[in-house]
């Protein structure tokens, strides 16, 4: 009975909690789901949660993750960026990227950060304080962004919060970048405990870090930014959490517990019936059918448990799941939800209505004319590899294409290099790759404004930004040459041969006026160094130090030395001892060979 | 073209140095075989063609400045300019740090030169020398600061390269290997040894043959070519340069077979190895280290050879009875 009561209290604290923090909506989630040629899907899972300034400032954490939140304060951090992510966005296939770019990083992590401080010193003093808390809170290696991985970019990015302006002056932007850091389960779980339904409801139950580092393409990320609405009321400080992936379908489906790919029976092939030749026994397979059947649970290995209570309960904000595919679709969702369409004919939202688990069935597709969801192109392509051969020196060219066919495209390209990649920017050259050999210089012409800072020896990168533009309809070859430089043994990584990472170049495409700056990453490159033998420590300090003692011996030997006459020696004293040692080998040998002794005493002789 | 024109006046250094005779005589000493001496000509086209020269030159290294400015001094100094000798001096310091070195040789050299008749005492030439080169080198780190904008940091990134060795690209050198395979604990110990080690030379060979500084500074030439920071060819180029200068001792010479052996056999396979290492990556490291190894090993020889020989004779001055016959040390 006490039990039953106590249930009954609990649960309608659960309302009471749940009313309340929908009049404040101070929290939101959403999953978005969009099928992505040829047979992929891309899961974008977006948590927002705010908390008002003044609270923050009090420390009255409530949806604010309280970890984070006193790491900020102590780091004086007034608007954070943190991204992990993995693989290769297909722009060729899949389109424009989620969020325009702005919610991912580059391969590994990447952290950038507005940091309040009155000088230089002081900020790098913060950053290092805020790197090594994040390194500890994520289970990330970010201890590792020292100097030589921080730099300050000029012209890349723009606080996207709103800063007083009392503040702005002493506002420093650091940014770092650990191409090398794999991203794994042990990231999503801190990264799952800082929602506030922690992963046990709503959307974020269907993350699992099987299915999260199993996809094609993943990046989570935390912003951190004060808003302060328009309308003059307090400012709030708002944590936006994202995790986007791109699951193979196909993949995806593979049962758990028997994950080696297997030839498939002939009667589960899908096999291409406009091929001449298809007939019963020879079949085309299939295997990018765009619109083959999934469901939910499939797809991320678990359905969804219920919605978060603290979500709103009603209006857009409640609509938790929503796909982006054609209305003429047909969709089998659990009982427990309800589905509502918006206008246009491609989007669809969920909303769940009680703690029940949530999932949905979309069948094969039915006919051949729904149309698929259209995609939006990218208004850039950006393809960054090595050139040259060798471990002496190399060259790294960046394609940049513009695909549209009337409008040029400007954008701010950075690259942040190790400062054993030492680079000649006397050699930075952009090439119009279409035009004629005749036109006039094309690095005037396309490169607008170039802002470089050369490394220093194990002190710091180079960091080099171009504002540079793109033609319509054509691609621009940006490329520069550098050198290798030989690290000491200690300053390689455990695999040396594999090589080094080097972070991946940021584009800030600047669009019109209004509308926020859209963001492309190149991928991470491998730099193979020429690497010393690692077994030789103790030989090479020998045999060096024998050359220079033999050097150093050979020349005083004579230095301090006298000459005399070969016929003049006789009175020193090894001489005599050395005579006196073969008088008794002599001896000896004589006292031995008795036989041999006529023999032996001629050699003496 | 500059670089050209660089190594002729490099050469018309060279040949007022063998004009001089100071490698055969001087006010205190004279050698037996002085009359065995190639033209200044000759010794002037043997630094020209030395394909070391040529390769150097064609490589266009600012090292090339620096042994201009050598030769230059070595040839003021030779003469008994003590200022210009100096200020050759201070440039070439200014520009690579250790022929700060050549400073007690390039000392006795101007004093055991002066012709006047009434010659400085070794105080006076050395007071003279030292403000020159103080007051010379002062101005033109002085220049850079205030090119630089006011700021001493270009000293730690010029000369503090030459002293901590932070690159390790490797080169004909013994360091780079070294420190890379050295433990960071030992990193400064082992950078003190060496400097102490290249400084080692400087006292004891200006002690011993101070009636033959001239000789003294082609010996410490020799030695830097092995042992500093970052050597080169070029180095090796301008010991080389100056060996020719005694002929006269050549007959003396023990090891001259094994040595030109030893370095061409370096010369040759050093590109190759370094090829296989960096290039073709069917060679590694070590191919390259031991090829400097034995480049090192080569070139000391030589540098001790001709050491014996000069000192040989040297004595043979004192013994002309020896002339010819064994000789032990002891």
């Amino acid at each position: 009975m006490t039990i039953l009561a106590l249930s009954f209290l609990l649960s309608s604290l659960v309302v009471f909690f749940a009313s309340f923090a929908s009049a404040s909506a101070d929290y939101h989630e959403r999953l978005l789901l969009r099928p992505l040629p040829p047979s992929s899907l891309l899961a974008s899972f977006n948590f927002r949660s705010n908390a008002s300034s003044s609270s923050f400032e009090q420390q009255n954490f409530r949806y604010f993750p309280r970890s984070l939140g006193q790491i900020l304060q102590h780091a004086n951090t007034r608007e954070l960026h943190l991204r992990f992510s993995l693989g290769r966005w297909d722009a060729e296939s899949w389109g424009e990227r989620p969020w325009g770019g702005t919610r991912e990083g580059g391969t590994g992590v990447e952290l950038w950060a507005w940091v309040e401080a009155v000088s230089d010193e002081e900020a790098d003093a913060r950053w290092l304080t805020l790197t090594n808390a994040l390194s500890g809170l994520f289970c990330a290696s970010l201890n590792f962004i020292d100097s030589t991985r921080t730099i300050r970019p000029v012209m890349s990015f723009q606080p996207s919060g709103h800063h007083s302006n009392s503040t702005i002056p002493n506002l420093h932007l650091l940014h770092g970048a650990l191409p090398r850091e794999p991203v794994c389960t042990e990231n999503l779980t801190p990264f799952l405990k800082l929602l506030p339904c922690k992963g046990k409801a709503g959307i974020s139950s269907l993350l699992d870090g099987h299915k999260l580092f199993d996809a094609s393409w993943q990046s989570m990320s935390i912003d951190v930014r004060p808003v302060c609405p328009e309308d003059g009321s307090e400012c709030i400080l708002e944590i936006d959490q994202t995790v986007d992936m791109v699951l193979d379908i196909e993949r995806s489906k593979r049962h758990r517990d028997n994950p080696i790919p297997r030839p498939r029976p002939a009667e589960e092939l899908i096999c291409d019936p406009t091929k001449p030749y298809a007939s019963d026994e020879i079949c085309y397979p299939l295997d990018s059918a765009f619109d083959q059947p999934w469901s939910l649970s499939e797809v991320f290995g678990r359905p969804m448990k219920g919605s978060c209570p603290l979500t709103e309960s009603d209006g857009e904000d409640s609509e938790a799941v929503c796909i982006n595919i054609s209305d003429q679709r047909g969709i089998y969702s659990s009982p427990g939800a309800v589905e509502h369409k918006y206008p246009g004919g491609f989007f669809r939202c969920y909303k769940i209505l009680d703690d029940a688990e949530f999932d949905f069935v979309i069948p094969k597709g039915q006919s051949e004319n729904i149309p698929s969801t259209p995609l939006d192109h990218p208004l850039l392509y950006a393809e960054r590899s090595f050139t040259g051969h060798g471990q002496e020196r190399g060259g790294v060219q960046t394609l940049l294409t513009n695909p549209s066919h009337d409008s040029p495209v400007e954008f701010v390209y950075l690259e942040s290099l190790p400062w054993f990649m030492k680079t000649y920017l006397h050699t930075l050259r952009a090439k119009l790759n279409n035009a004629d050999k005749n036109s006039p210089s094309d690095k005037e012409s396309l490169i607008k404004e170039i802002y470089y800072r050369p490394a220093l020896d194990r002190h710091r990168g180079t960091q080099l930004e171009i504002r540079m533009l793109v033609p319509a309809a054509s691609t621009v070859t940006l490329s520069y040459d550098f050198e290798k430089a030989v690290l000491r043994y200690t300053e390689y990584p455990p695999d040396a041969n594999r090589g080094f990472d080097v972070a991946p170049a940021i584009i800030k495409i600047t669009t019109p006026a209004g509308k926020p700056p859209l963001y492309i990453r190149t991928t991470s490159l491998l730099l193979p160094l020429p690497t010393p033998d690692f077994s030789m420590p103790y030989n090479v300090i020998i045999l060096t130090s024998t050359v220079m003692a033999l050097a150093f011996g050979s020349i005083f030997n004579l230095l301090v030395r006298r000459f005399v006459a070969a016929d003049e020696v006789g009175t020193s004293w090894h001489l005599k001892a050395s005579k006196r040692i073969a008088g008794k080998i002599r001896g000896l040998t004589r006292r031995v060979r008795r036989k041999g002794k006529v023999e032996t005493e001629a050699k003496v002789k | 073209m500059l670089y050209i024109i660089v190594d002729l006046l490099s050469a018309s250094s060279l040949m007022q140095i063998a004009d001089t005779g100071a490698s055969v005589s001087s006010r205190v000493f004279a050698s037996q075989r002085k009359d065995v001496r190639w033209t200044s000509a000759a010794i002037g086209a043997a630094f020209l063609f030395n394909p070391f020269t040529i390769a150097t030159c064609i490589a266009r290294p600012t090292s090339v400045f620096t042994n201009c400015a050598i030769l230059t001094a070595v040839a003021k100094a030779a003469t008994s300019d003590i200022v210009p000798a100096m200020l050759a001096l201070a440039l070439s310091s200014y520009l690579s740090l250790y022929p700060i070195l050549l400073i007690p040789p390039l000392i006795l050299l101007c004093h055991d030169q002066q012709t006047a008749t009434k010659p400085k005492t070794i105080v006076q030439v050395t007071t003279t020398a030292l403000t020159t080169l103080v007051s010379a080198l002062t101005a033109l780190i002085g220049v850079s600061y205030v090119l630089t904008g006011g700021s001493w940091e270009f000293l730690s990134s010029t000369y503090g390269v030459q002293l901590l060795l932070p690159d390790l690209t490797p080169n004909v050198g013994l360091w780079w290997y070294f420190f890379i395979e050295m433990f960071d604990s030992f990193r400064e110990f082992f950078l003190g040894v060496f400097w102490l080690h290249l400084a080692a030379y400087v006292g004891g060979l200006s002690i011993r043959l101070r009636n033959q500084p001239l000789f003294v500074i082609t010996c410490l030439l020799g030695i830097f070519a092995i042992f500093k920071p970052y050597p080169s060819i070029s180095d090796t180029s301008l010991f080389l340069a100056l060996l020719p200068l005694y002929r006269h001792v050549f007959p003396l010479m023990r090891y001259t077979f094994f040595t030109t052996s030893v370095i061409l056999y370096a010369t040759l396979l050093g590109p190759a190895f370094y090829y296989l290492w960096i290039y073709a990556g069917s060679g590694n490291a070590n191919f390259f280290y031991a090829i400097t190894l034995v480049w090192s090993l080569g070139l000391s020889v030589v540098v001790a050879d001709l050491l014996f020989a000069v000192l040989r004779d040297e004595w043979e001055v004192e013994r002309p009875d020896m002339k010819g016959k064994e000789v032990r040390q002891i």
